[in-house]
């Protein structure tokens, strides 16, 4: 081994002295400058040995009550809020921009559509084009159930959402407030 | 109470394992701030932050790293964060032409130089002007190179630790560490022109 010891090797050596390999060993038995390098970084270890804490300000509990007073809206920063609120918004937006119009509503619309839109003359075709309107008409009841249900299942979602959003504000606000009167102590 | 004592503890909310935490951690907080910050009032400031956000996201801790190894993490994170919003902050520490800082201390050192080799790391250990001094050396290094030689020192870690804390790859962090003991046995010797302990 011709070159010197490298920044990772003294710091190895330092920390694990046993596990110096053969080579690092011969090395450094014949190399004054890494012997002088090593000797001087062991002497700063030495003396880092000891370094201790530097004490912060004993005041503290008081200065951190204080600043949990001072961020009131703290837990609006989760993003679990944010969340929520979001869901809630896409939820009402399709409540509003869908409307009231269920299958039924569709299927008369259609059935006026048809009777009027045929040449009076054709009484059978007419008649025929009413009586297929009529049939889907209760047929599509069944539609309109499930379109209930689907609605009935948003507001099950929504009224969740919003518990969730009360629970996990109540919560925040309980441990803000634990935590405030216990550095009041 | 042992760490996952504590850890549990905190995790239901009792105020009074939280109260031993900061009593534990605080001055360690505070000390790996003063290394990124170096001012006192700002690092003091990074440390009750460093509180809340444990606080407030300690159910998430897994366990899978010790808990110092997480807080100084926070700590770290949250001190570069702030150096980043405030980059005026990152302008390094002129060295003091005013020598006056360093006069106080020089009657120390050569107490603590005149103990034979033997005497000399108890005394190191006692006296308390080193820390002082030793301190203030650190205080002038890069922060990086401050910050590996805490958390290495003080906070007695595992180089594969520190990586862990400050996110860079293991020889990095070696390098910082040979770096950080060689500038500051420099600036220690520019102080006090003597080799006796260094």
């Amino acid at each position: 081994m011709t070159s010197h010891l490298s920044e990772k090797d003294m710091v190895d050596i330092i920390e694990s002295p046993d596990l110096v390999s053969y080579e690092l060993r011969q090395h450094l038995d014949t190399c004054q400058v890494c012997q002088n390098a090593l000797d001087t970084q062991q002497k700063m270890h030495n003396m880092l040995y000891h370094l201790q804490v530097q004490p912060s300000n004993k005041n503290y509990a008081a200065i951190l009550a204080k600043k949990l007073r001072q961020i009131p809206a703290a837990w609006l920063q989760d993003s679990v809020v944010y969340l929520a609120i979001g869901l809630l918004l896409i939820i009402g937006i399709y409540l509003i921009t869908s409307g009231q119009q269920t299958g039924t509503d569709f299927w008369r619309m259609q059935s006026l559509k048809t009777t009027t839109e045929i040449q009076p003359n054709n009484r059978v075709l007419k008649t025929i084009a009413t009586n297929i309107s009529q049939v889907m008409h209760p047929l599509l009841s069944w539609l309109d159930a499930y379109i209930q249900l689907k609605l009935n299942s948003v507001t099950l979602i929504v009224f969740s959402m919003i518990s969730l959003l009360f629970y996990y504000t109540i919560d925040r606000l309980i441990i803000r407030k634990k935590l405030e009167l216990t550095f009041r102590q | 109470m042992n760490e996952q004592e504590l850890i549990a503890a905190m995790k239901i909310g009792d105020k009074y394992a939280f109260d031993q935490f900061i009593n534990d951690y605080r001055d360690y907080i505070f000390t790996l701030s003063m290394r990124v910050i170096k001012k006192k009032e700002l690092a003091e400031e990074i440390t009750q932050d460093v509180f809340l956000k444990i606080y407030q996201n300690i159910e998430t801790f897994k366990q899978a790293s010790k808990l110092s190894t997480w807080i100084y993490s926070i700590t770290y994170r949250t001190a570069l964060n702030y150096l980043q919003q405030n980059p005026q902050q990152l302008q390094p520490l002129p060295e003091p032409k005013d020598q006056s800082d360093w006069t106080e201390h020089k009657n120390a050192w050569k107490q603590i130089s005149a103990l034979q080799d033997s005497q000399a790391s108890e005394g190191l250990a006692e006296h308390v002007n080193i820390q002082h001094i030793l301190w203030k050396g650190i205080d002038q290094l890069p922060y990086v190179q401050g910050v590996v030689i805490t958390l290495y020192y003080l906070n007695q870690m595992k180089i594969k630790e520190i990586t862990d804390v400050i996110d860079l790859p293991v020889n990095t962090v070696k390098t910082h560490l040979f770096r950080g003991r060689k500038e500051l046995r420099r600036i220690l010797l520019t102080q006090f022109e003597t080799e006796d302990l260094i």
